[in-house]
């Protein structure tokens, strides 16, 4: 790739047009047969030309669908040593150019931009559609190269209320755990307004997709759901060796005032479904625990609003995969492929707006923990005045949701971010220089010394870089002097070979997460953002 | 004659695990792919071999050999989490016993008992892990290569 390039260069060097601007400074030595003649003696200066500067892009904040936005410049400055002069008025392009306008200009084909002088464009955005909508502003002039467009970018405010309270807690009787965070979640028979329940300590995870509730907690019927017209079942496994099975069965999942309908809800441990399949094509990981409880599972449920559209996704729907679908006639259960529309969804995709991703609010909390921490988990990215990216950075994941972390010069390829992972967890001991909570104490697991701050630079398969910087405190400190707190933002544990950015991560950050094949501005997701 | 044949089967499930697992030697590979019905690799590196699984259904299991024919580590990456029981073989109850500890810890899992480190971690989707035993792994051999 360089040496293509270089070569590139060579070659556009002793094109006709740079000959031309070069030789009353040149000669033409430096373009004549023999490459190697002896250089120059001195640097050329470079020719009188016009040098554009412009912002890369525009972006409008959330404007009310059909309305037109308060109008936005764009300020074009000459920084070249030659007059600017235009070929053509700007113009829009673009998939959705049409909502876009241009209801002033300085800059066109009737005056020049003189050196260091400045030119605008003054554009309104009147979106048609709830969704996030791009276009580009074009220039063409005498510079070089000669044409340069700027990206623009709004959305359409959703009124919907979009946000969901959120609360770290120990969680619910008997749990005891730090570093959760738990919603309510409203659950109704398909298409009643009656036939509803909301359940509390519903975990929020965005390490995961799709809505799975204990049968114990569930107080309304639901239909069960089919394939091929045979009772279907789901499992789920998690990396600890946990897993938990159940039916699946149909229901309208509803988050503040979003709703998605008609959703496929993995219903945990119902008494009276098909049993667990063990074995080889089984549900059941050997020597894992089945998390048929709320205690063992630490929650009423979990609401998985993930980097994915689906939990299990295309990899199902082309294989039986022990350990993810089944179809149960006579409740005896085998593995199936299933299309992508009956998995279990990220229930955000299928809201009618504000459907692109979430954003995780929390506040910071004090360096020894807090007893609990409210917060939102605000649905969209950029389709409301409440959930635009700001500061926050793009870090687009590889195919399945992992971006590269790299610390002291390694990089670390498998690195993600996820709320349902209960703390910090990187490296191991050699790696971070930090020890581990010995096996026979009460916090064995996490790390039992104090460093930092560690700098990691995140990279994301788009190759925008950034870093982020946190601290870790030995474990017992924090437990032995807080015992009652849920929530701390420097618990850590060893994690060889990659960052996983737990919940301890998310406190005092905004933390977005973008869904598969869903638009925020001019990005595609999965993403995250922060 | 099929029942004998069956009887002929289970002795020699009773001889020697018909699976690759830490420890085992390395002509248990082979029935390793035959039982995942997945497609084998097999890589000589500097200081041992890799045998590289490739299973229907996404999932990729490596297993390490030494040059004296033992399975020092393993390695796992798929959509679903593979059987440790048989990819830590005798290590297990070891591997079972440490995992059982009392803790809060909600996330990747890592233990490191003895000989033994285990990591199993990632998340829905891309579930990876690696196991491997210090006191096997060859002379010269970097215990980062097992991933």
């Amino acid at each position: 790739m360089n040496a293509q390039r270089r070569s590139l260069a060579r070659v556009m060097r002793c094109f006709p047009g740079a000959v031309a601007l070069a030789a009353g400074v040149f000669g033409l030595a430096a373009c004549g047969s023999s490459g190697q003649s002896a250089p120059p003696p001195s640097p050329p200066p470079p020719p009188p030309a016009p040098v554009v500067s412009l912002p890369a892009s525009v972006s409008f904040g959330p404007v009310t669908e059909g309305v037109m936005s308060a109008p936005m410049t764009v300020t074009l400055t000459n920084t070249g040593t030659a007059s600017l002069t235009f070929s053509s008025n700007p113009a829009l392009s673009g998939m959705n150019a049409a909502d876009f306008a241009i209801t002033g200009a300085t800059c066109s084909t009737a005056s020049q931009v003189a050196v260091d002088a400045t030119c605008t464009v003054t554009l309104t955005f009147t979106p048609s559609t709830m969704s996030m909508e791009t276009a580009s502003l074009n220039f063409a002039d005498n510079a070089t190269p000669s044409a340069q467009s700027v990206a623009l970018s709004g959305g359409a405010a959703s009124s919907t209320n979009n946000v969901l309270p959120v609360q770290v807690t120990l969680g619910p009787p008997g749990v005891d755990d730090v570093d959760i965070l738990f919603a309510s979640v409203t659950i109704c028979s398909p298409g009643s307004t009656t036939n509803c329940q909301t359940i509390d300590n519903i975990e929020v995870d965005t390490g995961s997709s799709g809505l799975r509730v204990l049968a114990s907690q569930l107080n309304i019927a639901l239909p069960q759901a089919t394939l091929g017209g045979q009772a279907l079942g789901n499992c789920v496994q998690f990396v600890d060796m946990s897993y938990a099975w159940g039916p699946v069965q149909t229901g309208d999942i509803i988050m503040a005032g979003e709703k998605a309908s008609s959703q496929p809800i993995q219903v945990i441990a119902e008494p009276g479904f098909a049993s667990l399949p063990t074995g080889a094509n089984g549900c059941a990981v050997s020597g894992g625990t089945n998390l048929d409880t709320v205690v063992a599972f630490g929650a009423n449920g979990i609401i998985g609003v993930g980097p994915f559209r689906q939990d299990c996704g295309p990899a199902c729907v082309s294989s039986a995969i022990p350990g993810t679908y089944y179809t149960c006639p006579n409740n005896n259960c085998s593995p199936t492929t299933i299309p992508l529309l009956s998995q279990l969804q990220n229930p955000v995709w299928m809201f009618p707006q504000d459907n692109n991703g979430v954003l995780v609010s929390l506040p910071s909390v004090a360096a020894n923990g807090a007893l609990t921490v409210d917060g939102s988990l605000i649905f969209g990215i950029g389709t409301q005045a409440n959930n635009v990216l700001g500061t926050a950075q793009i870090y687009t994941t590889n195919d399945v949701g992992n971006i590269t972390a790299t610390y002291k010069g390694t990089a670390y390829s498998g690195s993600f971010v996820d709320s349902g992972s209960n703390a910090l967890f990187f490296l191991d001991t050699l790696q971070s220089g930090l020890t581990d909570c010995p096996m026979s104490s009460n916090f064995y697991g996490f790390y039992c010394s104090s460093g930092g701050p560690f700098t990691v630079t995140n990279t994301g398969a788009n190759n925008v870089s950034g870093q982020v910087s946190f601290s870790i405190v030995n474990a017992t400190i924090l437990f032995n002097n807080n015992p009652n707190a849920a929530a701390f933002s420097n618990l850590g544990g060893s994690f060889p070979g990659a960052f996983d950015y737990g919940l301890a991560f998310f406190f005092g950050r905004n933390v977005f997460t973008g869904i598969e094949g869903q638009q925020t501005g001019t990005v595609t997701g999965p993403f995250f953002a922060f | 004659m099929r029942i004998r044949w069956g009887i002929l089967l289970a002795l020699s499930f009773v001889a020697a695990p018909l699976w690759a697992a830490l420890g085992e030697p390395e002509q248990s590979v082979e029935a390793d792919r035959v039982r995942m019905a997945g497609q084998l690799k097999r890589t000589v590196m500097q200081g041992y071999t890799l045998h590289e699984i490739t299973v229907p259904g996404g999932r990729v299991v490596r297993e390490y050999v030494s040059p004296a024919g033992t399975v020092f580590g393993v390695a796992w990456e798929g959509p679903t989490m593979p059987d440790l029981s048989q990819l830590l073989g005798s290590y297990f109850s070891l591997f079972q016993q440490a995992s059982a500890s009392p803790h809060r810890r909600h996330g990747p899992l890592y233990l490191q008992s003895g000989s033994l480190v285990v990591s199993s971690g990632g998340h829905m989707r891309d579930f990876r892990g690696f196991a491997y035993v210090t006191d096997l792994i060859p002379v010269g051999v970097s215990k980062d290569v097992i991933r």
